[in-house]
């Protein structure tokens, strides 16, 4: 099976290392997620394609890698958190690309975007890869788009990062 | 947001991903001619997935990192004896799609667990063949699962192209989701001007293994089925046709190959891009060697913010 999963791994590199916003982490989440598909063969469905098996995955790893940094950050000093707290909205002028543009982003209105406007996914199948119901993904693409959109310039008093459900 | 025409934020979103219906997609147009803002924003929704391959299709088209290819390679890297079996499955993978029908003994063999036993399957095809039962419409479909053939494609993540059998006096005249054997799977059907038809059924599997065609008949079907890399595939047709479908089979299989072997290969690009690091067989976690700073692959976030046409590879 290893060649269905060489045939994704591009795909699944390209979405890591947008997600992440750093390819040495991206590298390392395809890198865990191929194993772990390796290991788990079995327990793909047919019903689902193996792109979204992979890709559903990945987004669990990722999200438990997240829960362990959060847990471990707690750890630090308050000083060291502040140093590597991602910029905030309020740099967006700095920013000049897509790449920089998607931190203003929330963590699941980021992904949302990717998931669709970079992968391709159909609304129901990003919204099995990241677990919710498919109103929430909609609800957080457009509060994504809407976001992008103004840290690009677009809309002053745009409806910024509204809470999606 | 949903103003005095009725538009909503998600008929917003659904247009600019281009996954509006007509109709709709009209008063959306329509109210987005009288307000400017909201046009530009659409048009900034639109742009950003063309934005986001812009910035990131680098990474999908580049040679996968050693570490990533090393992790896909061990089975390429096993005995001589293994490695040609694998060469073979994977060139008859590239017969994507095949028809065939005749007559003769066959058993279906070892089906996957999952995908229905190989009676259940060829019962299936049988009873949908004979009631023209169309099972699950594409047209059901929302989003971009609407098209069977990509949906099907995605599932054995391969390219696929329709077979076409026209020279042979049948025209594809439908493509459709069914339900079969407990899974879903894509179905062709081709008719031929004398009213003649021909289902062919596509169904996923996760087997490598391929098998040569087989034949068998149900009732007043005749059906044939193989199995070629991802695909399994079974053709039904009227149990007077046999001889017909059966020529059509030979022919357009050795038509695939033919075309396939001309692009350069007889098997699809299956491999990870990159050079394999020749020497691990049954490892199942490769180490993570950090790249050094000015190798491929050894991008920061800070890269990533970076205009696209920097450290891209």
């Amino acid at each position: 099976m290893t060649w269905l999963l060489a045939r994704e791994t591009p795909r699944l590199r390209r979405f890591a290392i947008a997600m992440t916003g750093s390819v040495e982490q991206g590298d390392d989440l395809v890198q865990d997620t191929l194993e772990r598909a390796l290991r788990k063969q079995n327990q793909w469905r047919r019903e689902s394609s193996v792109r979204a098996w992979l890709f559903t995955i990945l987004y669990r790893i990722h999200l438990n890698q997240v829960k362990r940094r959060r847990t471990e950050q707690a750890s630090v000093s308050a000083m060291e958190r502040s140093e590597v707290t991602p910029p905030n909205q309020d740099s967006h002028v700095e920013m000049l690309n897509m790449a920089a543009a998607l931190r203003a982003l929330s963590p699941d209105q980021r992904d949302a975007v990717l998931l669709v406007g970079l992968e391709g996914f159909a609304y129901d199948e990003a919204a099995r890869v990241m677990g919710v119901p498919v109103g929430t993904l909609k609800s957080r693409l457009y509060r994504g788009r809407e976001a992008l959109w103004a840290v690009r310039g677009g809309g002053r008093g745009a409806r910024v990062g509204k809470a999606g459900p | 947001m949903t103003d005095d025409s009725g538009i909503t934020e998600l008929d917003l979103l659904a247009y600019a991903d281009g996954r509006l219906e007509p109709a709709r997609a009209q008063k959306v147009e329509a109210a987005l001619a009288a307000d400017p803002e909201l046009r530009a924003k659409v048009a900034d929704f639109a742009a950003q997935n063309r934005e986001l391959a812009a910035q990131f299709d680098a990474y999908a088209n580049a040679p996968l990192p050693e570490r990533l290819a090393r992790v896909l390679a061990p089975r390429r890297e096993r005995p001589a004896r293994r490695r040609v079996r694998a060469a073979v499955v994977q060139a008859a993978a590239v017969v994507l799609i095949a028809l065939a029908a005749g007559t003769g003994g066959w058993t279906l063999g070892r089906m996957d667990r999952r995908g229905g036993s190989g009676a259940e399957v060829l019962a299936g095809a049988a009873a949908l063949h004979e009631t023209g039962r169309p099972g699950r419409s594409a047209t059901a479909d929302t989003g971009g699962s609407a098209r069977p053939l990509t949906w099907f494609a995605d599932r054995i993540a391969l390219e696929l192209q329709l077979p076409d059998l026209r020279d042979r006096g049948f025209a594809l005249v439908r493509k459709d989701r069914v339900e079969l054997a407990g899974t879903q799977g894509l179905r062709l059907r081709y008719a031929a001007p004398t009213g003649q038809h021909l289902d062919v059924f596509l169904k996923s599997r996760w087997r490598q293994r391929a098998s040569p065609i087989a034949t068998h008949r149900r009732g007043d079907v005749a059906l044939a089925h193989w199995m070629d890399g991802p695909l399994r595939v079974v053709v039904a047709g009227d149990g007077d046709a046999r001889g017909t479908v059966r020529r059509l089979a030979a022919a357009l299989r050795a038509r695939l190959n033919a075309q396939h072997g001309a692009q350069g290969g007889t098997a699809p690009k299956l491999e990870p891009h990159g050079t394999p690091t020749p020497g691990r067989e049954t490892a199942t976690r490769s180490p993570r060697v950090r790249p050094p700073a000015d190798a491929p692959g050894a991008a920061t976030a800070t890269d990533l913010v970076r205009p696209a046409t920097d450290g891209r590879r």
